[in-house]
């Protein structure tokens, strides 16, 4: 039976905590219990790793960046973005030079966005930009990874355009969430508004298969008009 | 000016006054990002005593950016009253401080003596402050603002509601808005950040947050945070608002990054103390927030808690109804854990507070700090106890949209009867007439927005 | 913000209106966000005058009446000059033909004469429920519901018949339709008879029999329109039923006589309740008196009764502002002939990874039967209420089964595809993968559809992000 209650009506509009009552000026325990695990799955999502069993998962292999740990990354993005020359070498020397685009996936804020979307979303896009003769570069996964990776990384395999799918920062709706951050010719002296965005992709937000559905038509119209972000708009 | 002190046997040599301000600064993960803070404890001490020993002309002399090639060093510098300023600037910042704490002086004197310093001085002097310093000179500074209702007086504490949706749909707006009230929150404004920029998505929150304000008699104001020149467009098409919004930064380049400017702000002001349905002179609310200046490349070597006090600089010039700080939105790369969050907060209600700004705070986290709800409730209490203005309610502190927890509903009500404070007076006349209040506290409509129905 | 033009046209028993509106469409997610188009605003730009519907004898059977498809062609051609619109500015709308006129027999070519005039986009949709809500939404009986969280009931009370719809905490929850209306009987200047429906026969026993050309007095006909009150305030539960309440009811009465916290009245008679210096029979039929009546009896919550947007012209502002849909957040298509119109739709359960197993002989099947029914079209789209958040395999075996249902079926028309929840670019694109970039098809989300249910798709919107959709439904009737 739906319960028809004007308090349920309310709640139905809204994602947000309402309706739930108070003892005193507090919460009720069943909400403060609530809050706390949600809270507490974002909070673990950023400073938990992502297991090697994952990445091993994904057929995959791993690189970092200088960041040494989870509060060298959250504090100095400066070091998110760069990678030791030995880095460089590995990652040229296991990936395939000259890709039309270039995927790669990075821990970023939410450590478990990357076993819950990769596999369909890396999946589907792929199928699409195959089916349509854009050639895919080898996937992989770069830890503490900063959007900025790419600025580095697109230059050093030579992709014309590069996608990074990232985890963001967590909420307490999901802490599974990503982005895609898709650039052409990404370089490090580009703009940030050169940055095409597709956010919210989750089982609670857009689901990666149409997610990935939506960046294949994306990186289709980067590689038609030869610009992304800002630029991109322009081409109605 | 003496840029070198000797303590413990070592000698610290600095090269600048705004160096001597960056390491003086309480520890702040933005201001290690920017390459200036103190490399240890001994050398923030160092820089402390060098500071306390330079006089307020020495600090007005050396703005974070220069006169001429910054509009907000100019107001800041243009609005000094140069009388008051005279009769202090040979004072050390360390008298300055003393005097400030004093028992003898009262928080009129301070605030009067607060408009012959820069934002740049007043940063300066709370660098010599600890934490409950901080809080004693802000607790006794008596400020008010009216729009439609006045903010601030005794015992007063406020709260903003926010009602944000992940999609600003008009229902649920509405359920959070009325859960809200039914909480006793929305004195200060019922304030929705939007998903989307755009003059019809402003004009129709406007609206939906006015017939709310009307239907009910709400004693409140209204305001869509959407940027100011859609706000200026939306005010344009006949729609009606109280407040106008906007996210201040403390240099010209970061206000650019804004995309505001004096021309842009005074029209603003302009526009809605003419147009606006604000009752009240005070028409303008700002949010501010350490380390916006240095995530735009426009800090200009200047530590986080000058530039947000540059912020307030340029804030007072608006005689604004509302300024708070987002204290903890920024992330981890500007203020990393609880203790910094703490230390950012309080110098920035009393920095507002010395620049004669109504000022509240959004005591907020993201979760990639390392801070939890338990911090929130803390320093929300720290701050009521100072006599912060307001702070944010939101349905059990989360925002659903902005992805951050900051204060709750019943954090502001549970404030209130912890500290024996008020909302403003006639919303809580509003509030006792729904018995949502009684007797001063939550009554037996708290927390039902059925009644509403 | 893109607009589309949308004309709502209502021809009913007594009266013939038009209104011009304009939708507003907007993408709602910010930066970041895959697209999602949403009608943002209605706004109505224009408003007919009030016709009276012309009427002519029927060529079939001279004692009967029915409408007079070319004189009211004349009259909206007339009207759309003087809205300054040409047939190929709209994009959407309806044609509605209401109350009793929606059972004569020249219905099918009226809409023809008519949509001759006013452009090929318009749709024609009738049928006594959809009227109820197009004109309790046109009253704005869904938008108070909402905002008040109450039960609001609308009574459209025109010439032929009265239109109900209740609507609760702003859901719909019932219909029903009456044979009862202020035109019922007509009668000349001198309130000599000139028309009798057949209708009319229920409210007549206790106050006599009456023929063509017999003066109708005051007395006698508020005696009618009393009996009409009475029985509409039973059929609507707020008496206890002492009558056949089945002899009155077009179709159906309300299924749930809970009483409602707010009734609005809309429609002609409506308008005559407010009205109060008119003369008894100011239209040449009963309307006054039975707004009088029903005013009396209070049946009507009277604060709201003034409220009522525009009492006259619910019906034609929910045909023009509230028959349009647009589809959810993706789609994708490929050489399509927009607009498609009138497709039927055919209703497959794919809920969950067991319903992908045997989906190709499902729909194979159910197209099967469909043909077998001998409608002329072989067109049709398949209604999939859709996988909550299917993962890639899941989609990958769904576009499997379709190709293999289609590949059986030998059908070379567009492969339609209407689903409920987020997943139809995805499968589009699947489907490109194995039907190539040639094969006319379209994949959309977001839209709730039943078999018996007909859908007309317009021109793709907002840089090809969405497309504006009609789902024609014949709600609860099935």
């Amino acid at each position: 039976m739906e319960d028809n209650s004007k308090i349920e009506q309310l709640k139905k509009a809204t994602p947000a905590r309402i309706g739930i009552g108070h003892v005193g000026t507090r919460y009720k325990t069943r909400a403060y219990l609530d809050f706390l695990a949600a809270q507490a799955a974002a909070s673990d999502a950023v400073f938990n790793e992502v297991p090697e069993t994952v990445v091993e998962q994904l057929g995959t292999f791993e690189i970092q960046t200088k960041c040494q740990d989870k509060y060298e990354m959250l504090t100095r993005p400066d070091l998110g973005r760069l990678f030791s020359d030995e880095t460089k070498a590995y990652l040229k020397a296991h990936c395939i030079q000259h890709p039309k685009v270039q995927i790669y996936f990075g821990d970023g804020l939410s450590s478990p966005s990357i076993e819950a979307n990769i596999p369909d979303l890396f999946a589907t896009m792929k199928a699409g930009l195959e089916d349509d003769g854009i050639s895919v570069g080898t996937p992989f996964f770069v830890r503490y990874c900063r959007v900025n990776t790419a600025r580095e990384i697109a230059p050093l395999l030579d992709a014309e355009v590069i996608c990074v799918l990232i985890g963001e920062r967590p909420g307490l709706i999901t802490d599974e969430s990503m982005s895609a951050y898709i650039a052409y010719h990404a370089r490090p002296d580009m703009l940030e508004s050169e940055y095409t965005v597709v956010a919210n992709i989750s089982r609670k937000g857009i689901p990666p298969v149409e997610a990935a559905a939506h960046i294949v038509d994306t990186i289709e119209r980067i590689l038609k008009f030869q610009c992304s972000g800002v630029e991109l708009g322009k081409f109605v | 000016m003496y840029l070198q002190t000797i303590l413990l046997g070592r000698t610290y040599q600095f090269q600048t006054v705004k160096e001597v301000l960056a390491k003086a600064s309480e520890v702040k993960s933005g201001d290690s990002l920017a390459g200036i803070a103190a490399g240890d404890k001994l050398e923030r001490v160092a820089a402390k005593t060098v500071l306390a020993e330079l006089l307020v002309s020495d600090i007005r002399n050396h703005p974070a950016v220069p006169y001429e090639e910054d509009f907000v060093t100019r107001i800041i510098q243009d609005d000094v009253d140069e009388k008051i300023y005279e009769k202090i600037k040979n004072w050390t910042i360390a008298e300055l401080r003393e005097w400030m704490l004093s028992s003898e002086t009262t928080g009129e004197q301070i605030l009067e003596v607060c408009r012959g310093l820069t934002s740049e001085v007043i940063a300066a002097v709370m660098k010599l402050m600890g934490n409950l310093d901080l809080m004693m000179v802000s607790s006794r500074l008596h400020i008010t603002a009216t729009c439609n209702t006045t903010i601030g007086g005794k015992d007063i504490f406020a709260s903003r509601l926010q009602p944000n949706h992940p999609i600003d749909d008009i229902k649920g707006v509405a359920a959070s808005t009325l859960e809200g009230l039914s909480y006793g929150i929305g004195d200060a404004v019922l304030g929705l950040n939007p998903a989307v920029d755009t003059v019809d998505s402003t004009v129709a929150i406007w609206k939906l947050l006015g017939d709310i304000r009307d239907r009910y008699e709400i004693p409140t104001q209204t305001c869509v945070l959407s940027h100011i020149t859609t706000q200026m467009k939306a005010l344009q098409t006949g729609a009606k608002a109280d407040l106008c919004f906007q996210s201040l930064a403390g240099s010209q380049k970061a206000c650019e990054a804004f995309g505001i400017s004096p021309d842009i702000l005074g029209e603003a002001y302009d526009m809605f103390l003419r147009d606006g349905s604000a009752k009240g002179k005070n028409v303008m609310y700002f949010e501010t927030g350490q380390g916006s200046e240095l995530s735009s490349g426009a800090n200009f070597n200047t530590d986080q808690g000058v530039m947000e006090c540059r912020c307030y600089g340029l804030a007072r010039h608006y005689h604004p109804f509302l300024v708070n700080t987002v204290v903890g939105f920024m992330g981890p790369e500007y203020v990393y854990d609880t203790k910094q969050l703490i230390r950012a907060a309080l110098e920035d209600v009393c920095g507002g507070h010395l620049h004669g700004l109504p000022m509240g705070c959004d005591v907020c986290y993201t979760n990639h700090m390392l801070t939890d709800q338990n911090d929130v409730e803390s320093l929300a209490t720290l701050l009521a106890a100072t006599g912060c203005h307001y702070v944010m309610g939101l349905p059990q502190g989360d925002d659903v949209m902005l992805m951050y927890q900051s204060t709750g509903f019943h954090d502001v009500a549970a404030l209130r009867e912890l500290l024996h404070k008020h909302p403003i007076p006639e919303f809580e006349k509003w509030l006792e007439k729904w018995q949502i209040y009684e007797n001063g506290k939550l009554g037996r409509n708290a927390g039902n927005p059925e009644i509403f129905l | 913000m893109e607009y589309i033009i949308s004309v709502g046209i209502d021809i009913g028993t007594s009266t013939t209106q038009m209104i011009v509106s304009k939708l507003g469409i907007e993408n709602v997610t910010g930066f970041g966000s895959v697209p999602r188009m949403e009608i943002v605003s209605k706004q109505i730009l224009y408003r007919s005058g009030i016709h009276f519907t012309p009427l002519r004898k029927s060529l079939e059977d001279n004692r009967m009446e029915e409408i007079d498809g070319e004189k009211v062609a004349d009259i909206l051609k007339k009207e759309y000059k003087k809205a300054g619109i040409m047939p190929s500015d709209v994009g959407a709308g309806a044609v509605i033909i209401t109350g009793e006129s929606s059972r004569k027999r020249n219905a099918r070519k009226l809409v023809e004469d008519v949509s001759r005039v006013c452009g090929d986009f318009v749709v024609s949709v009738a049928g006594p429920d959809l009227e109820s809500v197009l004109a309790a939404k046109g009253a704005g009986a869904d938008r108070l519901s909402a905002e008040t969280g109450l039960r609001v009931m609308n009574l459209d009370i025109g010439g032929g018949t009265t239109n109900i719809a209740v609507f609760d905490q702003g859901k719909l929850v019932d219909t029903a339709c009456l044979d009862l209306g202020g035109r019922l009987i007509r009668v000349d200047k001198e309130q000599k008879i000139t028309y009798i429906s057949s209708r009319v026969e229920p409210y007549l026993p206790e106050t006599g029999e009456i023929s063509i050309g017999q003066i109708l007095t005051t007395d006698h006909a508020k005696a009618i329109t009393k009996c009409m009150t009475s029985y509409l305030a039973e059929s609507i539960g707020l008496v206890l039923p002492s009558k056949d309440l089945e002899k009155i009811y077009t179709n159906h009465g309300l299924q749930d006589k809970k009483r409602p916290d707010i009734i609005l009245c809309s429609g002609g008679v409506a308008d005559c309740m407010i009205h109060s210096e008119l003369s008894d029979f100011a239209y040449g039929d009963l309307g006054v008196l039975l707004g009088r009546s029903l005013f009396d009896s209070g049946i009507c919550t009277k604060q709201y009764l003034y409220d009522t947007r525009e009492t006259m012209r619910a019906t034609v502002i929910g045909a023009g502002n509230f028959t349009m849909e647009v589809s959810g957040s993706t789609i994708q298509y490929q050489n399509c002939n927009f607009p498609f119109k009138n497709i039927p739709v055919l209703r497959i359960v794919l809920e969950g990874q067991e319903d992908i197993l045997n989906l190709s002989q499902r729909i194979t099947r159910q197209v099967k039967e469909f043909w077998q029914d001998g409608l002329e079209q072989r067109l049709f789209a398949l209604s999939m209420s859709g996988l909550s958040c299917p993962n890639f395999r899941e989609i990958e075996e769904t576009a499997d089964e379709i190709r293999h249902a289609i590949k059986e079926l030998s059908y070379e028309g567009p492969i339609i595809l209407v689903l409920e929840t987020d997943m139809a670019k995805a499968l589009g694109q699947a489907l490109r993968r194995r039907f190539g970039h040639e094969r006319s098809f379209l994949c959309m989300d977001g839209i709730s559809s039943q078999t018996g249910d007909f859908i007309d798709i317009g021109e793709p919107i907002g840089q090809g992000s969405a497309v504006p959709i009609v789902v024609k439904t014949l709600i609860f009737n099935s």
